[in-house]
């Protein structure tokens, strides 16, 4: 600055000097203008030190009027100087001036009414070492240099249509301007200078010409300063400068190549200092304007400049903003970022600008009907308006301060508000953002897994992330919390876990730093749902209503992890459906914890329960509670061991229908626990048709059961009031059974017998005060029924009716439908044998004489036959015997007793009491032979035997001892035949006199006899 | 008068036949013939050699694997079955034996019941 200055006033005082030598020949000789021409080509060499041409000198009124002046016309100054690219100094066509000279010579003050240069071309040039070709007045190098002491009152110097070019290689600068006019009017004094200028060129070029080639151009530059200068120093005034297609170019980048740029300036400069003040400077490029104000001061020690400057713009459009900041400044920001919108900054620019260092930048934006798109990123975004506090300081951190935020993606509204950190480097996001949304817009940001995702949601979400985590879509680094209200929510995971509800609230947290469940938590969840479905793939399906949920899950972004989660809940209603099983719970609450796929547990307790599996299975329930386990191996045979469960249950009013049962299992209190080894029934009463039941126990080795390992061992205890037995066999008839060993049915068996369920060891001990069979009621039961490996057994089994006290051991197999097993080991103590023949009409099968008896007797029979499916005898197989010990019988078959004692001759008026019996017999295929038994009516003492075919043939013998011995066959066909004979069993109960035969039955007898009665236990 | 005769006569043949050893005494039957298996009708019957056997009869729709068991012995001609009960205890049958080869088997019982069974 310092040095132009001094170029001006070296050129100035050059010119007044020329001048004055003019005026001082022209005021000395009155002269022509040949004369004048004369004496200035004389003079001049005394003054300049190049070579000059002027054609004429003359002078002139009208153009200095109302002072008189002088003109030079076509006036050369010629310099060469090494490395200039000419050796014209200066060539102008005309050159007026106008001086007082009389001021000049008296006051030392230089007072120029006019100077005018006028259509021709300045050539100033300085080289590398600093010698300059306008360096041409003689000076006296003897004498000091002396302080400009002038005064100097320019009233108007001007300059039209010069074209001025200067080059300074010592420090490579060119400046050069064409068809400059310029007006200078000011005064000069004591270093004081006041003036105005005002500077027009068509053409303005400035550029370095070091490696940079930076150069600033414009083709049209109109500048206007009027200010003062103290003590050649202080510089404060107002300037306005407006260029016109300004350039900005550096040999790597162009910044901009046609601006029009506006400056109005108030300033200040303080030249010493090198500091700049500005007051409210607008400066408009194209047409973006910019207010300034502050100050910049370049520190002359180290050159950096320390900045203290304000600035606000108009509203700027975003894109052509964009567009004007050069590449270098932006770098790759931007790349792939489409922005558009009504800018407006306000802010500050404080701090040191040098080559290491850079001012802090504030600034206040406002941007209003933004949009936004990036590559990559498949939403774009309208509507934006914002407000957004930036802080850039790229010695420390940047920030930015989103105080209002509003746009539009799609037919989504988004509202944020926030900080971003650290904007240069990390950009640390800390966002309270809000939105309605349509979810199926941004499927594209979730995990691959989430296959859908649709709803209308309101959402208010708190994020916290980066840069990095944002374009990576990391979510799972980032931290967020908030609410999403959805409205007709779809949403599917992996394909094949799916929730919909059409209104749903969600609170979401992620991360969480509590670990309830073990599960690698990582987000919190809660839900609440008036009405939510869901279904999991090869589980089935939900629908619950009034849903509260509160939920951990695992890293879902995490794709190498299957899904686990830990669900507290609490549902008004739940329904669930999985294959055939339709499940249905009043208010359910508990927990369900997923560890993985595999690994559940879950805690419920639950009003009611109805549960239907097909048409197989029914179930109802008052309250219920489960506690339950499972670890699933897909391996296992059973879809009970597949689920492998630990189950605690305790229900209330239950019931159970079951397909194959004809009337429903009512359970008003169970308590159970359950695994896959063992059931523990810890309390189970109820009512099973007309029965009722108070079952506990446990049944074992259910996995073993179930993988065909072991059998189903069980011990289990049943009390009960009523058991009836007929219902139950009707009910329970063919449960569990396999067809697979089966033979070939008979066309006319095609009845249902009940099968005996194979792989189980069980056994019920029985307390029982009344049961039912067929028709006869029995009490007090007490015993043991088991049922092993398909043999259903009775064991010892006590009871009594009103016809005798009773115990009955039996034996039910069922190795195939058309041939079971019936096996009875029965005794009746004190029986009445007309009871005992309606209790068991088959007694009259094996032993029709009975039917001829009433009175009390004892009877023990031991029968096993193979039965058909329809129980039909297979008398091939029927094998039995049977004792029966009486006193006092009556024979009750009058005409048969009539035609007996006829035909044996007893006396008239003989009753026909039998003072006692013992008989024995065994049943063989369908044959009944009656041993030889002994009966005494009154006097008379008889032995009777024979067989019974269960053709109803039979072919007894009567052998009457005394009085007389007399036999009588009595053979039955489809007509009855008496044959009287001798006593066939005169010796048989006189061991005395036995044979050999005689020895052998009775022995028989005897033993068929206590083996009959070795298993009669004696009851309580 | 000559009723009388008659039966005089019977009487004295009977005591005289009654007195003769040759007369009364059952025929003896080698007991090695009777093991084998045997049919009559649907009937079966096996006999074991060591004095076991089982019986089953198809009609019943019964099979041999679900035959019942039995013992025997044989005395002379005097049969005795042990039908083994699967609950305990046997029952026992007795029957005379009329006949025994290689080919045929029949025994009676003593209500007059004959078997007849061929071997198989």
């Amino acid at each position: 600055m310092k040095k132009g200055l001094k170029i001006i006033l070296i050129s100035l005082v050059s010119l007044i000097g020329i001048l004055l030598l003019a005026g001082g020949i022209t005021i000395a000789s009155i002269l022509s203008p040949n004369r004048l021409t004369k004496i200035v080509n004389k003079e001049a060499p005394k003054f300049l030190t190049c070579k000059f041409h002027l054609d004429k000198v003359d002078l002139t009124f009208f153009k200095t009027f109302p002072k008189i002046g002088v003109e030079i016309h076509n006036l050369t100054l010629l310099n060469p100087v090494y490395g200039a690219p000419t050796d014209t100094l200066l060539d102008v066509k005309s050159c007026v001036a106008a001086l007082n000279i009389r001021e000049f010579l008296k006051n030392d003050h230089i007072l120029v009414k006019n100077f005018k240069l006028q259509d021709g071309t300045v050539n100033l040039f300085t080289t590398s070492d600093g010698k300059t070709n306008y360096d041409i007045l003689i000076t006296d190098a003897s004498k000091p240099s002396t302080e400009f002491t002038y005064s100097v009152d320019l009233e108007k110097v001007s300059t039209e249509d010069i074209d001025i070019r200067y080059i300074d290689l010592s420090n490579n600068i060119l400046a050069q301007a064409k068809d400059l006019n310029l007006n200078i009017k000011g005064d000069y004094t004591n270093k004081d200078v006041d003036g105005q200028l005002r500077l027009n060129t068509q053409e303005m070029l400035f550029k370095t010409l070091d490696s940079n080639r930076t150069s600033v151009s414009c083709h049209q530059l109109d500048l206007r300063f009027k200010g003062t200068m103290a003590q050649l120093n202080q510089l404060d005034g107002d300037l306005k400068v407006n260029l016109s297609q300004a350039a900005l170019q550096t040999a790597a980048n162009s910044y901009f190549d046609s601006l029009d740029i506006v400056l109005n300036s108030n300033l200040s400069a303080n030249l010493s200092n090198q500091q700049l003040q500005l007051d409210e400077t607008k400066l408009k490029i194209d047409q973006y304007s910019i207010t300034l104000s502050g100050k910049a001061q370049r520190d002359t020690s180290t050159g950096n400049i320390d900045l203290d400057l304000s600035y606000k713009t108009d509203t700027w459009p975003l894109h052509d903003v964009l567009a004007m900041i050069p590449e270098n400044i932006l770098g790759d920001m931007l790349d792939g970022m489409d922005l558009d919108g009504k800018l407006g900054l306000a802010g500050t620019v404080v701090g040191t600008l040098s080559d290491s260092q850079t001012p802090v930048v504030t600034a206040d934006i406002i941007l209003k009907e933004g949009t936004f798109a990036m590559d990559n990123m498949p939403l774009t975004f309208h509507k934006i308006n914002t407000q957004v506090g930036l802080n850039l300081d790229l010695e420390h951190q940047s920030d930015v301060n989103i105080k209002e935020l509003t746009c539009y993606t799609g037919n989504n509204k988004l509202a944020a508000s926030g900080t971003i950190r650290d904007l240069m480097g990390k950009m640390l996001f800390d966002i309270n953002a809000s939105g309605d949304l349509h979810l199926a817009d941004f499927k594209q940001f979730l995990p691959s897994a989430i296959t859908k995702c649709n709803a209308e949601t309101h959402a208010n979400i708190h994020a916290k992330f980066d840069y990095q985590q944002l374009t990576a879509m990391a979510i799972d680094q980032m931290k967020a919390s908030g609410t999403l209200h959805f409205k007709q929510l779809d949403f599917c995971y992996d394909d094949s876990l799916t929730i919909q509800s059409p209104d749903a609230t969600v609170d979401i947290q992620f991360p969480v730093s509590e670990k309830p469940y073990n599960i690698g938590e990582w987000a919190a969840i809660k839900l609440r749902a008036g009405s939510l479905t869901g279904s999991k793939l090869g589980m089935g399906e939900i629908l619950a209503k009034e849903t509260n949920l509160s939920a951990y899950i695992n890293n879902l972004m995490d794709s190498t992890q299957e899904l686990k989660c830990g669900v507290v809940y609490d549902f008004g209603t739940l329904t669930g459906k999985m294959d055939t099983l339709n499940v249905h719970l009043q208010h359910p609450t508990g927990k369900f914890v997923m560890q993985n796929s595999n690994d559940l547990a879950l805690i419920l307790n639950s009003n009611a329960l109805n549960a239907q599996m097909g048409r197989d299975l029914a179930a109802t329930t008052g309250t219920l509670s489960i506690n339950a386990k499972s670890h699933y191996n897909e391996k296992a045979t059973s879809t009970l061991l597949q689920w492998n469960p630990e189950a605690k249950i305790d229900l209330s009013q239950g019931m159970l229908v079951l397909n194959n049962l004809e009337i429903p299992v009512s359970v008003q209190k169970l308590k159970a626990d359950l695994t896959t080894e063992q059931l523990t029934i810890k309390q189970a009463n109820g009512q099973f048709g007309h029965s009722d039941f108070d079952l506990n126990g446990k049944i074992v080795d259910i996995d073993k059961y179930l993988d065909n390992k072991g059998v189903l061992a069980g011990n289990l205890n049943l009390k009960s009031n009523y058991i009836d037995i007929n219902q139950i066999m009707d009910i329970v008839s063919g449960m569990g059974v396999e067809d697979s060993i089966m033979a070939e049915v008979p066309e006319s068996s095609k009845e249902d017998p009940f099968m005996v369920p194979f792989g189980m060891d069980v056994r019920l001990n029985t307390h029982i005060n009344r049961a039912l069979y067929e028709d006869v009621e029995v009490r007090n039961i007490g015993g043991h029924v088991s049922v092993k490996d398909g043999i259903l057994v009775l064991d010892e089994m006590g009871f009594t009716s009103e016809a005798a006290r009773m115990q009955l051991t039996a034996m039910y197999k069922s190795p195939r439908k058309n041939h079971l097993f019936l096996g009875l080991d029965f005794h009746l103590l004190d029986i009445k044998i007309d009871k005992l023949i309606e209790m068991i009409p088959e007694v009259d099968t094996v032993m029709p004489m009975l039917k001829s008896f009433a009175g009390n007797a004892e009877f023990h029979f031991a029968i096993e036959t193979y039965l058909k499916s329809n129980y039909d005898l297979k008398y091939s197989t029927l094998r039995g015997a049977a004792a029966i010990n009486g006193k006092d019988l009556v024979v009750l078959d009058q005409e048969t007793y009539n035609k007996i004692s006829k035909l044996l001759r007893f006396k008239k008026g003989t009753t026909n009491r039998i003072d006692s019996l013992s008989a024995e017999a065994t049943i063989f295929k369908n044959e009944v032979d009656v041993y030889p038994f002994a009966v005494s009516i009154d006097k008379y003492q008889a032995v009777l035997s024979g067989r019974h075919n269960l053709d109803m043939t039979y072919n007894y013998n009567i052998s009457l001892l005394k009085p007389i011995r007399l036999g009588l066959d009595i053979i039955g066909t489809d007509k009855r035949k008496f044959k009287v004979g001798k006593a066939k069993y005169a010796t048989m109960f006189k061991p005395e006199k036995q044979n050999v035969v005689e020895k052998n039955v009775m022995q028989l007898k005897t033993q068929i006899n206590n083996a009959l009665k070795a298993n009669v236990k004696e009851q309580p | 008068m000559k009723k009388i005769l008659h039966i005089s006569l019977l009487l004295v043949l009977t005591i005289l036949l009654a007195g003769c050893d040759s007369f009364f005494s059952k025929p003896k039957f080698d007991a090695t013939l009777l093991a084998g298996h045997w049919l009559s009708g649907t009937v079966h019957e096996y006999f074991n050699a060591n004095g076991t056997g089982y019986t089953w009869d198809t009609a019943d729709d019964v099979t041999e694997d679900e035959a019942q068991p039995f013992t025997w012995s044989l005395t002379n001609a005097n049969l005795t079955l042990n039908h083994k009960m699967e609950m305990g205890g046997v029952v026992p049958k007795s029957y005379t034996v009329t006949k025994l080869n290689a080919t045929t088997l029949s025994y009676h019982d003593n209500y007059g019941v004959t078997y007849t069974f061929i071997r198989q």
